[in-house]
């Protein structure tokens, strides 16, 4: 039996790898589930909660930019802010690298306000 | 536990059989029609351990659906989806009798087509296509607080930090303007072809559109020609376009089993 796929594509280019990467990226948002093997629960909760600190980190962050453009901000806030979000930046890549997770991986998918990053 | 595979119209017709068409649970659990009114939901009965999310069985699931396709209309049901017993199945036919009647008349007749377009990733790639580029709408220049115009902040500072993110911030929005008046221009002639449609631009970087499309039977060959014609027109972007599909993507929320209720039937 051939494989049912190939009746499926109606139309493709040459390399189909380029879509299957960008589909996994596309669909690994929240982990479904968070995975209870005593090797992997570590690295599941991470990612759990790495995700939504990393959310409420660019929120933050974004927030801080509007009043910036705004022009609301005096230059000693603004520096001030910067200094914290750039430690919590250098945090995160501490934590994200301590578990093994990449930036792609704590990317939440907002559905229509966008890619959280 | 019972699974269950659609919910369709002409509940007297009996479920295709044959090799490829036997149910999740093997040769003794053949997929059968439940009828209530005027519709019926096609099932199978199938112990919790022999749903196993795998390949295989998706397959399965997908080929029986498709079956079905030939003489009915269809509202493919999600794969993993199974209720406690046949009297379950009953009550939720009757509850979502009427919304189940007027989704499997939008579907009557039409299939669904998915599409995926690549585009060049320009974070990465720096050097992008200048004319398309210089067709778009700039965002307002960014309005720096005023001391920092005159004198540029250290590097490492706070303030360089936070002006380094405003710049790439106001990247990605441009970026964004462009994929959606992109997307906009593929989507159109498309949807023009079909009954009814639904997208998402940009789900990863590179993943400029994700769409599909809810197209008469007669129409798909005409819809592929669409699509090809489409993507000649720009080299840089990549079309995948599969189908024809049971309607996945147009079964609306009435077909959903409670989500509290979900959980625990789900495995």
């Amino acid at each position: 039996m051939s494989d049912p796929i190939e009746d499926k594509i109606l139309c493709a280019p040459d390399d189909l790898e380029a879509f299957a990467s960008e589909l996994q990226q596309a669909g690994s948002a929240l982990p479904r589930r968070v995975n209870v093997d005593p090797e992997g629960v570590e690295q599941g909760l991470a990612k759990l909660v790495l995700t939504l600190i990393e959310l409420l980190r660019q929120l933050m962050e974004r927030q801080a930019l509007r009043r910036m453009e705004a022009g609301s901000l005096s230059d000693d806030e603004i520096e001030r802010l910067g200094q914290t979000f750039l430690k919590l930046d250098a945090r995160m890549a501490e934590l994200k690298e301590i578990f093994g997770l990449e930036d792609e991986e704590l990317n939440l998918n907002l559905g229509p306000l966008g890619n959280l990053m | 536990m019972i699974y269950v595979y659609a919910i369709t119209d002409r509940p007297e017709l009996p479920v295709p059989g044959g090799p490829g068409l036997e149910g999740l649970g093997g040769h003794e659990s053949c997929p059968y029609p439940l009828p209530h009114r005027e519709i019926a939901a096609v099932v199978c009965s199938l112990p919790m351990a022999k749903l196993q999310v795998t390949e295989a069985n998706l397959w399965k699931h997908e080929a029986v659906v498709e079956a079905l396709l030939a003489d009915r209309a269809v509202l493919p049901v999600r794969f993993g989806t199974a209720l406690a017993d046949e009297a379950a199945v009953q009550a939720m036919l009757a509850t979502r009798h009427a919304g189940l009647v007027a989704d499997l008349h939008r579907v009557r007749g039409r299939v669904e087509l998915g599409l995926r377009v690549l585009w060049n990733d320009k974070e990465q790639e720096q050097d992008g296509d200048p004319q398309r580029e210089a067709a778009l709408p700039l965002p307002p220049a960014i309005t720096y607080p005023p001391l920092l115009t005159h004198s540029r902040p250290p590097a490492n500072s706070g303030q360089a930090y936070l002006l380094a993110r405003l710049e790439k911030e106001r990247r990605l929005q441009v970026r964004r303007r462009e994929a959606e008046m992109l997307a906009a221009e593929i989507h159109a002639p498309l949807a023009r072809l079909a009954a009814d449609a639904v997208r998402e631009v940009l789900l990863a970087p590179r993943l400029l559109l994700t769409a599909a499309y809810l197209v008469e039977q007669e129409q798909v060959a005409a819809f592929q020609h669409e699509v090809e014609k489409l993507g000649q027109l720009d080299p840089s972007l990549r079309f995948l376009c599969t189908g024809p599909w049971p309607a996945y993507s147009f079964v609306t929320a009435s077909m959903k089993i409670p989500v509290g209720r979900q959980e625990d039937r789900h495995v």
